[in-house]
């Protein structure tokens, strides 16, 4: 009886906690930011730009609503920092703002020229946001790329996050999120890269094209395409990328897929600078060729090989030269490798990397292979025994002998 | 009113998976951070050490606690050190318990209070929590070693589940090179590893008379604290892969901040409440065990046989207390496990069974 009178009690107590509940959010009060950009204005202030979803919109049909309604509202709101910007948005906003499933922020050039501190550090510390956001520097305004409208997707966000997982075919802009650029802030020797994102003039879509480098809160520079997949490369990245080079025996030009790549990374001292020697392996496939050459001949494949070897090793110096001359710092992580392999002598010379850096002697090896032409066992060349082609094919066979 | 709970006894299963999910919880709530700050990329060996140490710990209290069938620590120290400093130690034991259990607490509060009921006031969640805590402790600890093999099952399904949404993430790099900062820093974490996890290696000195096969407990103890001790270990590894050490560090609540950077695939991603769910057992688990130690300790100071529900009450009252006024404040709770907690915990886990052990020597018991 004692028993049940107490359990009694306890349960009248606890309905007076389950009444109602400080944390509910209903979904029909809520903005749901999919994507924000923060620019930094001519007084010195944030902008925020929030991209905020209309569910009704994505709920009609499959292809988004009705045809005049866009499927996103974007807002902007200035405050002397992140947080106050955000705070003044509810003076206009109709719902709560929520960030729990936004999908990127993009930094304008401005913001990210001046100082990217106060980003990382309310991005980071806000427990709504994912630390799997990925970030993305613009040369332009942040805020404009958020209103263009894409082609395909139905917000600009949403399109951001699948052009951003695309990059992994494409090779040419280093993608990031925003707890490995945060890891490589806080880093002692390495400098965060980010995604560079330019909306293109003559339609609304955007594109990640290269990177943005960071000198610990400020942007110190930004990577060509080729830099990039040289980044790529040596940071173990590139998954899948197109190489285009021409034609060893008459220069018109190939396309050949990466399918693998390996970077080994060795260092060693002579005397106090540092060497390192870059062992990068690549295999590809001949995806499509413009000449007739035969690269069922073994010859010809070597020479192949060693002109898609020499284009990677263009690009891994490219990128060198631009950390080692240009840019002038350690982004691609060569200090992880002395590091890991000299880690009693890295913790002598770490504080003076940056200039040690500079001075590395850096080698590159490239190895390349082609095991496989896709489904082709000869070039495509018609019966029609076109005069072009034979000359071309006789030529080739030549040089091959 | 007397607890329900009137002969308990604990199976030498039960034993193992209780030692086994208090293990874990705590250390990987706040001792992910502090121990990324000590060590570095080392965090991990240092988990490795404190369980180690544990291990070493557990055979000693199993060892002395074999030599007084059927009596707790508490009872029997003053039987080896004499009356006084025997309850004395039993006072400090009591303390001890009562302290883990508050940590214990505090640190799910604190979860709850962070991440997911941002707006619920912080007092609502620790007196919901407490109630809970004192409801089970009431129960008894058969009824908490029964849940315990819930607490174990569900840390195995949170640990399977980090592992998937680890697996496209992982960087062995990040852990690279071993030893970096020497071996000073890692013993640090080793220490600070040990007094996360101290508490709960002295409960195996209280619930010893309660289980089944006492001459075949050391089996399950060892066991439940190897298993214990994988599932935190990999843990740290799985946040110094996913996020870096420098990240780790960063954070106060790193186990949480991992789960924000994880997801499988493109279908499972937000799910830190539902890893928190999972989560969840292994701590009431042990904030309930360490609860049930510090009132059968206080009881057994003066005496008293069965657990009252003024005690348990009186602790509820002290654990909620406790909570509220010294870890609302993030940064003094912070600051205290970070600094003070390692050294006065250090000489109850070790000098406690080192001196107990000493004494059975001596006494050729």
């Amino acid at each position: 009886m004692e028993r049940k009178l107490f359990l009694i009690i306890l349960m009248l107590c606890c309905s007076l906690f389950i009444a109602g509940c400080w944390n509910s959010r209903e979904i029909d009060q809520l903005a749901f930011v999919m994507g924000i950009g923060l620019d930094k204005t001519q007084e010195g202030n944030i902008k925020i730009t929030v991209q905020v979803a209309k569910p009704s919109t994505f709920s009609k049909s499959p292809s988004g609503g009705s045809d005049n309604e866009k499927s996103f509202w974007v807002a902007s709101s200035e405050g002397k920092t992140i947080f106050e910007a955000i705070r003044n948005m509810a003076t206009f906003s109709s719902r709560r703002i929520f960030w729990a499933h936004n999908k990127v922020i993009i930094i304008g050039e401005k913001m990210a020229r001046d100082d990217i501190s106060e980003i990382l550090d309310f991005f980071c510390r806000n427990p709504e946001l994912r630390l799997r956001t990925w970030i993305a520097v613009t040369p332009g305004e942040a805020g404009k790329i958020l209103e263009r409208e894409p082609g395909m997707e139905k917000d600009p966000s949403s399109a951001i996050e699948n052009v951003i997982n695309q990059t992994v075919w494409t090779g040419k802009c280093y993608r990031v999120m925003l707890k490995d650029f945060l890891e490589d802030y806080l880093s002692t020797a390495t400098y965060p890269v980010a995604a560079r994102i330019v909306s293109k003039d003559d339609s609304s879509n955007i594109k990640m094209s290269g990177s943005a480098v960071f000198n610990q809160n400020k942007l110190a520079g930004w990577l060509n395409e080729k830099e990039t997949r040289g980044l790529l490369w040596l940071k173990g990245q590139l998954s899948s990328s197109i190489m285009v080079i021409p034609c060893p025996l008459d220069g018109r030009p190939l396309s050949i897929e990466l399918i693998g790549s390996k970077a080994d990374i060795k260092s060693e001292f002579d005397g106090q600078i540092p060497r390192f020697t870059v062992d990068a392996l690549a295999s590809g496939n001949l995806s499509e060729q413009a000449c007739q050459t035969d690269f069922t001949n073994m010859d010809n494949l070597r020479k192949l090989e060693k002109a898609l070897a020499s284009a990677i090793k263009d690009d891994l110096e490219s990128v060198t030269k631009a950390a080692q001359t240009g840019i002038g710092l350690d982004f691609p992580g060569y200090n992880h490798y002395l590091h890991r392999q000299h880690k009693d002598r890295w913790h002598e010379l770490v504080e003076k990397w940056p200039g040690l850096f500079k001075k590395a002697d850096i080698i590159i090896h490239v190895k390349a292979m082609i095991p496989r032409e896709t489904l082709f066992a000869r070039p495509l060349n018609p019966v029609k025994h076109n005069n072009v082609n034979k000359i071309r094919i006789e030529a080739s066979n030549e040089i091959t002998r | 009113m007397k607890s329900p709970d009137k002969q308990a006894v604990i199976t030498n299963t039960q034993f193992g998976a209780l030692v086994s999910s208090i293990l874990w919880p705590t250390i990987i709530g706040y001792g992910g951070g502090i121990m990324a700050r000590e060590a570095g990329r080392d965090m991990w060996i240092g988990g490795i050490l404190g369980i180690v140490n544990s291990l070493i710990l557990a055979f000693i209290l199993i060892y002395v606690g074999g030599k007084f069938p059927g009596k707790t620590i508490v009872e029997y120290c003053p039987k080896l050190v004499g009356f006084i400093p025997g309850k004395a130690l039993g006072l400090l034991l009591c303390l001890y318990f009562l302290f883990g259990a508050y940590q214990s607490v505090a640190i799910y509060v604190h979860h709850m209070n962070d991440f997911l009921l941002t707006e619920t006031p912080f007092a609502v969640i620790t007196v919901i929590y407490v109630l809970v805590v004192c409801y089970l402790v009431w129960h008894g600890p058969e009824v908490i070693a029964r849940l315990s093999v819930i607490g174990i099952a569900a840390a195995l399904v949170f640990s399977f589940l980090v592992f998937l949404a680890t697996l496209q993430e992982i960087n062995f790099d990040r852990i690279l090179p071993l030893l970096d900062m020497g071996l000073a820093p890692i013993a640090n974490a080793g220490l600070t590893a040990t007094s996360f996890i101290g508490p709960n290696i002295l409960v195996i000195a209280m619930v010893l008379p309660l289980v089944k096969v006492k001459e075949k407990a050391g089996r399950p103890a060892a066991a439940g604290l190897l298993l214990g001790g994988i599932l935190f270990t990999f843990y740290f590894i799985a946040e110094l892969m996913v996020m870096g050490p420098h990240v780790t560090a960063l954070m106060r609540v790193a186990c949480m901040d991992l789960v924000r950077s994880l997801q499988i695939t493109q279908y499972l991603h937000r799910f830190e409440s539902f890893m928190v769910t999972l989560w969840y057992w292994s701590m009431l688990v042990q904030a309930g065990i360490l609860t049930y130690c510090a009132v059968q300790a206080f009881q057994q100071i003066f005496g008293l046989k069965k657990i009252n529900i003024i005690s348990v009450v009186t602790t509820g009252i002290l654990l909620g207390g406790l909570t509220y006024v010294f870890a609302f404040n993030r940064t003094l709770f912070l600051n205290f496990l970070e600094g003070p907690w390692d050294y006065i915990s250090l000489p109850v886990y070790t000098g406690i069974p080192v001196l107990l052990l000493t004494f059975c020597l001596i006494r050729r018991r």
